[in-house]
């Protein structure tokens, strides 16, 4: 299993370095979304600074969005989703190689958006161990339950739509916890941020269980 | 629920159904008739305590909804009890979940105004609830995505038990964290009920009639369910049928000769009221042609 | 008894009326599209099944295609 997580995971990784989407494209939509909460908030620094953690944390869930989009429509052309299930691979292991490309994709793009929230919104990044470890787990979950419902759209003519519908509403404990266990590093809410990686973690076991399970058979059905 | 038990043809309510629904509509109106008028109002909530009849009794019928879907997509994806009724029966009961969580919110959040002076307010048991409607609603549009209709049931019922985990956390919020909500009334571990009297006999006849609402919705639901998958897998066999029956005079013992070999061969079929007897006679002989699969897939497969 | 306390009917009236509309309107749109299936069934001549019955289709229990 866990070599054909490898080779997936190679496979998504390479066909991304070569097209660039992720850099060309989503990189640069994560910084305008910067950009818009920028103007929609007032350019009160105060208050950005203070909603700093929580919009990074929506800007990432924007972009978990497009990577997972991204990482299945590579498998609707030239019927690769057929080669994909014909390819003898466990379906777990496919499960875990794409959840581990669009996870790689996501911290790639959060370190961007790190970057942009000190540069605009003067974040304060504090406790790195405890953001690290924050941004680790959220990253899992979200990799983990973006690759679940993203197969489940995958193939169907209302992928588009349906994707954020469905992801959305299951990833927002992520927002929270995450959001919380940033607010807490960065000195704006009292209390431990460490009892949200509870729920975060709690969160990326789950979602990595149903997709190791669960994964084989939806992929037949897509 | 026997379809001898039918009275019209062309309905799909049966006594059983009616007798539920007439039970439902009597329950109904004694609930208001105790809810309102005969339970005394409470000395800290006034007459706003009546709400106690409608709110929790709607949340659980809710969680009810979610819980009958989630056991059925099991069912579903239990390859000895995989069966499309238990794929029917799970969106039947998701929607009507959803209709009653609905209610659960707007009744909560008009007694929140009351109490607590908003509409609404980011406490977890609010949040939560608000969270389950939302996966459920996208539960309810996954269901509606068309295309082969094994990989929709498969895909509906593994995410059915994603969503269903919102359930607990949710019924447990007020115990886990400390929120606006209070926490149960009735069902207190070791403990009496913080309610006596006529408050207590009608919030527990609000459950009771709202399960009776529950069956009788979901039961139509199905039956509206029913009707959509026959008219999308034999609609077409039983057109066919009929256009041919109308071609020609229909030959002597026609009725015997399609009964045993059914539509698609035996060229004229006897109107609709007979071939209902018919489909309860023999199922397996009248049915036997596969239907044809549905449009398989979608562009790209 | 305080006013604030014998008060209220008016977010009783709107709690109660709130669930009837929308409980209403769900049993409502129930019965309509009860009502519709059941006349295009009519006129393809398809019989009507009754709740709970079961269809060809469905594959009894055992059935893993």
């Amino acid at each position: 299993m866990w070599r054909d997580a490898l080779l997936v995971a190679g496979k998504d990784l390479r066909v991304e370095a070569r097209s660039r989407v992720t850099t060309n494209q989503v990189a640069p939509y994560a910084l305008i979304v910067l950009f818009v909460f920028g103007f929609a908030f007032d350019q009160d620094q105060y208050v950005l600074t203070h909603i700093g953690p929580g919009l990074f944390w929506v800007a990432v869930l924007l972009c978990t969005l497009l990577a997972v989009q991204r990482s299945f429509s590579l498998e609707a052309a030239d019927g690769a989703r057929d080669g994909l299930r014909l390819s003898g691979l466990d379906g777990g292991g496919i499960f875990l190689g794409k959840a581990a490309a669009i996870a790689a994709q996501l911290v790639a793009l959060e370190a961007v958006l790190a970057f942009g929230i000190v540069v605009l919104f003067g974040a304060h990044l504090a406790h790195p161990l405890l953001l690290l470890t924050t941004c680790a787990l959220a990253t899992v979950g979200l990799a983990a339950a973006g690759t679940v419902y993203g197969v489940m759209s995958a193939g169907l003519r209302v992928r588009e739509t349906l994707l954020p519908l469905l992801l959305l509403p299951v990833a927002a404990p992520i927002v929270l916890g995450a959001t919380q266990a940033w607010l807490a590093a960065v000195g704006l809410v009292t209390g431990s941020g460490w009892r949200w990686l509870t729920l975060l973690g709690a969160f990326a076991a789950m979602y990595l269980t149903i997709g190791v399970l669960a994964f084989g058979t939806l992929l037949e059905e897509a | 629920m026997t379809p001898s038990s039918r009275q019209r043809p062309g309905a799909t309510s049966s006594r059983a159904t009616r007798i539920l629904g007439a039970l439902t509509l009597a329950g109904l109106a004694v609930l208001a008739f105790l809810g309102l008028y005969v339970s005394p109002p409470d000395g800290l909530q006034g007459e706003t305590v009546r709400l106690i009849y409608v709110h929790p009794a709607s949340a659980t019928m809710a969680y009810l909804g979610f819980g009958v879907c989630a056991v059925a997509s099991i069912a579903f994806l239990w390859p000895r009890t995989r069966s499309y009724r238990w794929d029917r029966l799970a969106g039947a009961s998701a929607e009507v979940g959803v209709a009653f969580c609905v209610v659960t919110i707007v009744s909560g959040s008009i007694w929140g105004r009351y109490s607590w002076g908003v509409w609404w307010t980011w406490d977890p048991r609010l949040t939560l609830t608000a969270l389950l409607l939302a996966v459920f609603v996208g539960y309810l549009a996954l269901r509606r995505t068309g295309g082969d209709p094994l990989g929709r049931a498969k895909r509906s019922a593994i995410t059915a038990l994603c969503c269903f985990v919102v359930v607990p956390v949710d019924h447990e919020a007020t115990s886990w964290w400390v929120g606006l909500h209070q926490n149960d009334t009735l069902f207190r571990i070791g403990k009496s009920p913080l309610i006596h009297g006529w408050q207590l006999a009608t919030m527990l006849l609000s459950f009771v009639v709202f399960t009776l609402l529950f069956a009788w919705m979901v039961l139509h639901r199905l039956a509206i369910e029913s009707m959509e998958s026959r008219l999308e897998d034999e609609g077409y066999v039983w057109a066919i049928a009929e256009r041919r029956s109308e071609s020609g005079p229909a030959p002597a013992g026609a009725t015997a000769s399609s009964a045993s070999s059914g539509p698609l061969v035996a060229g004229p079929l006897p109107p609709v009221a007979t071939s209902q007897r018919m489909v309860q006679e023999a199922p397996g002989s009248l049915l036997a042609p596969r239907p044809l699969p549905r449009e398989r897939g979608e562009a790209g497969l | 008894m305080s006013a604030s306390v014998t008060g209220g009917w008016d977010y009783v009236a709107g709690g109660y009326g709130a669930t009837t509309v929308l409980l209403g309107g769900y049993v409502a749109s129930l019965l309509r599209r009860r009502r519709v299936l059941a006349r295009r069934l009519r006129v393809s001549g398809t019989p009507v099944p009754a709740a709970g019955e079961a269809l060809p289709a469905d594959g009894a229990g055992g059935d893993d295609r």
